[in-house]
């Protein structure tokens, strides 16, 4: 297949592209950084693609890109988002045999640099596109997409189907079919303070309301139907002697279908205190939709299966945990399929990590992808 | 034998005239801050203390502490007959350091205010001159020690040992807290407990791959609950899980959490069959996966009201009668010191200091027209003890 081949040839610059995109590290809360990474990454498209990018700055992170590539009857988005969780300088960037380790590698730089060769490869070797391309390029998705969120839900809506570059599911190598949603919340709990030497009053103690209160949320999970709640933080009270009059629990709550986030998001919301002298305060929403398979996107992957067996390899799909901006843009009704990005291991760990050789493949996965829609 | 008439008038007519010098030594000690955790500041307090025994030609010596304020022991040698007579207080207050600046001692018609005034540099001044009005009268008794430390505000994690040490030579203790502002004195007071409950789960992604994970949050809730279940008002026995800190984010499950716990009761075997309830509470594991650990133990030993404690009231009773002074006992809450001697078996009271209150607040004050009563008291029930109690 001319598009693999090609990718292949080229892939020495493939992986140095790869490593001069890690190396402009680019954590989400560092504005100056992701500046820096966005001025790399325009002059990269300059050079890979002859585009020039626009970017859209805003106050709080660093500028969201896109460009336009191609002609032809309808839009495709490729989807991706260059920011990362890492810190600068907490992780080596680091070359072994078959794999390149370093700060977002996985998640998901090399994903971009992927998609930008699947370009490369269809513009070198003169194949022609049916829809124009949309490649959109955000810098806040560590962090809920506060700032991108309206632009890429903007964007969608005139696109037919939407391609999500984040890694593939590990260690399956699957792409990503379905995504659960998530929700987060803030449970505040007052009480009434007494000194526990004279006369303590456990009955208004915000410790032991929050303890009602924890094994109250456990319940409103539905595991069988993968609906899960975990309250991650707690803190409360001062010291022992004392009656707690304050507490606050966090509360993660991941779900497959709207109708369950909806469902769980009305009876916390409306969770009412044990102890009668107590209080709480609830705050918090549904951050991101499930992405829900319909039957549009089971055709997309159905074609994504075809391809790749033409390509020599195997593709599975599955329903992950995890979400991305893949959720929203599903959420709006338009074929989304993700996790198209590069395989490895480890997102937002110590050892994360892609693996070399599937860098080629997935490159003209996309490419054969985008040539078919 | 019994308390002469004469050693009577003696020992008045030396404490009447000691009010003013007992005012200055009052007021000079409160306004030295002595916070428990500060050691220069609690030795500075106790340099007030250590100057006066100087000038009154009372013999110390100081047992270094290395984490709190040294502890003071003074001797008056009586050469007896009579057991020794063990005075026990403390020099350390809750007022960090500063607060006499904005609020020194102060007189206000029969009150004196101040941080600590009442618990408890009133009694710490009694205490001494008592102790002093028995060195300067000639009167028969065994020996009298003083103990001050200065660290019993945060549960006298230093002292006890050295309490205990000295207590056991004792014929009797009398602890110098504060009188109740009723005008009791404490014949009863609760031991507690702090202990720290840690608990290990296992930590996984909430949205990755939560069935692997066990949350040390939800386990303990579990325990808080059972735990506060043990509380028992009628008993007088409390517990609270004060203070719980769990987690590491929003959207990973719970791979430690840790609560402290505060244990109120009357008597050690309350303690004894709260605390196996509350290993057993910690030691179960309600989310299969998950291991805890149960730390601390008792801090203040309950003060009981045994044969000792009895007979001791009983002979402050007739000292108070001696003197024409009106007197109750109480049990109370709050726990202190009292507790150690009393746990060994010795004939201990406590609140004999001043009649104040407000322990604590800015408001604390101790009553001026008892301060010479409660050290004739005191002074009076000394030599009764020395006289009439054998050593334990």
């Amino acid at each position: 297949m001319k598009i693999l081949q090609y990718l292949h040839e080229h892939l020495p610059q493939i992986l140095q592209d790869i490593e001069d995109l890690v190396k402009r590290e680019s954590p989400s809360q560092d504005k100056r950084l992701a500046e820096e990474c966005a001025r790399f990454l325009q002059g990269l498209m300059l050079e890979r693609l002859g585009v020039q990018m626009t970017a859209i700055p805003n106050e709080q992170v660093g500028p969201h890109l896109k460009f336009l590539f191609g002609e032809g009857k309808g839009r495709v988005m490729i989807l991706a988002h260059y920011d990362t969780v890492w810190p600068q300088g907490t992780l080596p960037i680091r070359a072994e045999k078959d794999r390149l380790y370093g700060p977002g590698v996985l998640d998901m730089k090399a994903g971009i640099i992927q998609a930008v060769w699947s370009l490369k490869a269809i513009h070198d070797l003169h194949l022609s596109l049916n829809s124009e391309i949309l490649f959109l390029l955000t810098s806040d998705e560590e962090i809920f997409s506060n700032t991108s969120r309206a632009l890429i839900e903007e964007e969608a809506k005139r696109c037919k189907a939407v391609f999500v570059v984040e890694p593939a599911a590990a260690p399956s190598q699957a792409l990503k079919i379905a995504r659960k949603g998530a929700a987060k919340y803030v449970l505040t709990v007052h009480g009434i303070s007494s000194h526990a030497g004279n006369h303590p009053d456990v009955e208004a103690s915000a410790v032991h309301e929050a303890a009602h209160q924890i094994i109250r949320l456990e319940q409103l999970a539905r595991p069988d139907i993968g609906t899960t709640i975990n309250v991650g933080v707690i803190s409360g009270g001062t010291l022992s002697n004392v009656v707690a009059d304050f507490a606050r629990l966090e509360v993660d709550v991941r779900f497959k279908t709207l109708a369950e986030g909806e469902r769980v998001h009305r009876q916390i919301t409306g969770l009412k205190p044990v102890l009668k002298r107590t209080r709480l305060d609830i705050e918090g929403q549904i951050n991101r939709p499930p992405l829900e398979p319909t039957e549009q996107s089971k055709r997309l992957f159905q074609l994504a299966q075809q391809i790749a067996a033409k390509l020599g390899f195997q593709l599975g799909g599955e329903e992950v945990g995890g979400v991305s901006d893949g959720n929203f843009t599903a959420a709006l009704g338009v074929p989304t399929l993700d996790g198209l990005g590069a395989v490895g291991e480890g997102p937002h760990a110590h050892h994360e990590h892609i693996l070399i050789a599937e860098v080629p493949k997935r490159s003209a996965l996309l490419a054969h992808l985008l040539l078919s829609v | 034998m019994e308390l002469m008439k004469r050693e009577l008038e003696r020992i008045s007519r030396f404490l009447d005239e000691k009010y003013a010098a007992g005012i200055r030594l009052l007021e000079q000690l409160v306004n030295v801050d002595s916070p428990s955790k500060d050691k220069v500041l609690t030795d500075r307090a106790g340099q007030v203390i250590l100057r006066y025994f100087d000038q009154a030609g009372i013999t110390y010596r100081l047992e270094e502490n290395r984490d709190y304020g040294d502890f003071i022991l003074a001797t008056i040698r009586k050469g007896g007959p009579g057991g020794k007579i063990l005075l026990l207080g403390h020099r350390d207050t809750v007022f960090p350091a500063g607060t006499a600046s904005v609020r020194p001692f102060k007189i206000e018609g029969n009150r004196a205010y101040g941080p600590g005034v009442a618990d408890m540099k009133g009694g710490l001044v009694i205490a001494i001159l008592a102790a002093q009005a028995l060195k300067e009268t000639e009167i028969e008794m065994g020996d009298i020690e003083l103990l001050i430390t200065a660290d019993e505000e945060i549960g006298s994690p230093s002292s006890r040992p050295v309490i205990e040490r000295r207590a056991r030579e004792a014929t009797a203790v009398f602890n110098l807290e504060s009188g109740r502002p009723d005008g009791s004195v404490v014949t009863a007071r609760r031991g507690s407990a702090h202990l720290t409950m840690q608990i290990e789960g296992v930590a996984a992604h909430s949205g990755l791959n939560i069935e692997e994970g066990i949350s040390a949050i939800e386990e303990l809730s579990h325990k808080i609950i059972a735990l506060h279940r043990l509380t028992d008002l009628e008993q007088g026995i409390t517990v609270n899980v004060g203070w719980i800190e769990g987690g590491v984010n929003t959207n990973v499950v719970a791979p430690h959490a840790t609560g402290e716990i505060h244990l109120g009761f009357w008597t050690h075997n309350d303690f004894n069959q709260v605390y196996t309830k509350i290993k057993s509470i910690i030691e179960r594991s309600y989310l299969p996966g998950t291991t805890s650990r149960l730390e601390g133990g008792i801090s203040f030993l309950p003060m009981e009201k045994h044969e000792g404690v009895k007979k001791l009231y009983r002979i402050v009773q007739e000292a108070a009668s001696i003197l024409g002074i009106e007197l109750s006992e109480q049990r109370t809450k709050g726990a202190a010191d009292a507790g150690f001697p009393a746990s060994l078996g010795v004939p201990t009271i406590c609140g004999m200091g001043p009649v104040g209150g407000h322990y604590h607040s800015e408001k604390e004050y101790i009553e001026l027209d008892t301060m010479i009563p409660r050290a004739k008291l005191l002074a009076c029930s000394m030599v009764l003890a020395s006289r009439r109690l054998s050593p334990s």
